[in-house]
């Protein structure tokens, strides 16, 4: 039985997942049509993550946050933001309210994460998290689209901003996992 | 390994296989280190070719409960001893494990995982030994997921003497 050990280990890579990667100030994602985590941490309230995604050609990408569920946590609703081509312009109230300036000539879609949320439960690391909801966001150009991860009301905690529709683990995709197991493991 | 297991079984039915020397009980705490968890995990020991054999039957169920869920595996599988007469005695094992999952605000997610286990256990006793063992979980079958649990317990041997 042993000796098949390492085989299982193999077809791990197979299965279904997101690729972990934690949130840096500036993220760039090689592969941005496949699942990816970004897992962070939200310690004064006041960061921008910002995570980079060039696209080769117009792609609807479904995109959510979640938070673990905590009651310390209760409050936490992180925001996304992705600033690019082809997307609407920014209203007034959208440039206030946005963390950093959006460019000449990009627009801007905002999930402001302010609907009741679902429990959704993470097979692969047994996280029990609450999700702002899955949505499929029409990016209508290719080109480098930046996705602003902040927290409007200036709660700390931890965020996962999940993405993408391919699987890919070549690479060392598993590694963060267990170098950044307080974010991804528990 | 079901099909290793019915045949264990079969080829040990007879009576003298299920006297009482055949079967051990453990009593391990268990933490899950792969969504925090923690509970007890009874196992129930069966050498049926020899009581004081090499091979056991395991079946096992238990309670673990965490921050953010509670879970209930239920487990049947193998455990192979490697020096069986022995004091401190070295094992591994595998098997199937269903687990349930109780995500707190969410519907039961099921899920059967294959576990492996490295273990050994040290005689305190006749009957009565100290145990440990790790165990990695992968899930196929309701989503893949991964697992690894830790256990500490104690075993008693049947039946039991001073």
């Amino acid at each position: 039985m042993l000796r098949f050990f390492p085989a299982l280990l193999l077809l791990a890579p197979l299965a279904s997942a997101h690729r972990p990667e934690p949130a840096q100030d500036e993220l760039t994602i090689a592969k941005p049509k496949v699942s990816h985590v970004v897992g962070g941490n939200f310690e004064t309230g006041d960061e921008v993550f910002r995570v980079l995604l060039d696209y080769d050609r117009p792609f609807a990408m479904p995109m959510e946050i979640m938070v673990p569920r905590d009651k310390e946590l209760e409050n936490h609703r992180p925001v996304f933001a992705i600033v690019g081509p082809g997307l609407p312009e920014p209203t007034n109230e959208q440039r206030l309210f946005l963390p950093l300036e959006v460019a000449d000539g990009h627009g801007v879609f905002i999930e402001y994460n302010d609907r009741d949320r679902e429990v959704y439960f993470e097979r692969v690391m047994r996280r029990t998290m609450l999700t702002s909801g899955s949505l499929a966001v029409h990016l209508p150009s290719e080109g480098l689209y930046e996705v602003w991860i902040f927290s409007p009301d200036f709660t700390v905690g931890e965020f996962w901003y999940g993405f993408g529709v391919e699987e890919d683990f070549s690479g060392g995709g598993w590694g963060p996992i267990f170098a950044e197991w307080g974010l991804f493991g528990w | 390994m079901i099909s290793t297991l019915m045949c264990a079984s079969l080829l040990a039915a007879d009576a003298q296989a299920l006297e009482a020397d055949h079967f051990s009980l453990g009593l391990p705490a268990e933490a899950d280190v792969v969504g925090l968890a923690f509970g007890v995990h009874p196992e129930l020991l069966w050498r049926p070719f020899d009581p004081a054999g090499r091979f056991h039957v395991r079946a096992a169920t238990g309670a673990m409960v965490g921050p953010e869920l509670a879970l209930v595996p239920v487990s049947l599988g193998f455990r192979q001893m490697l020096r069986p007469e022995k004091t401190f005695r070295p094992g591994f094992g595998a098997g199937l494990q269903f687990q349930a999952f109780l995500p707190y605000g969410h519907a039961m997610v099921p899920r059967l995982d294959q576990y492996y286990e490295f273990y050994f256990d040290v005689a305190t006793s006749d009957s009565l030994r100290v145990t440990a063992a790790l165990s990695p979980e992968f899930g196929w079958v309701g989503g893949f997921g991964l697992g690894m649990a830790a256990r500490l317990g104690v075993q008693m041997d049947f039946p039991l003497r001073d």
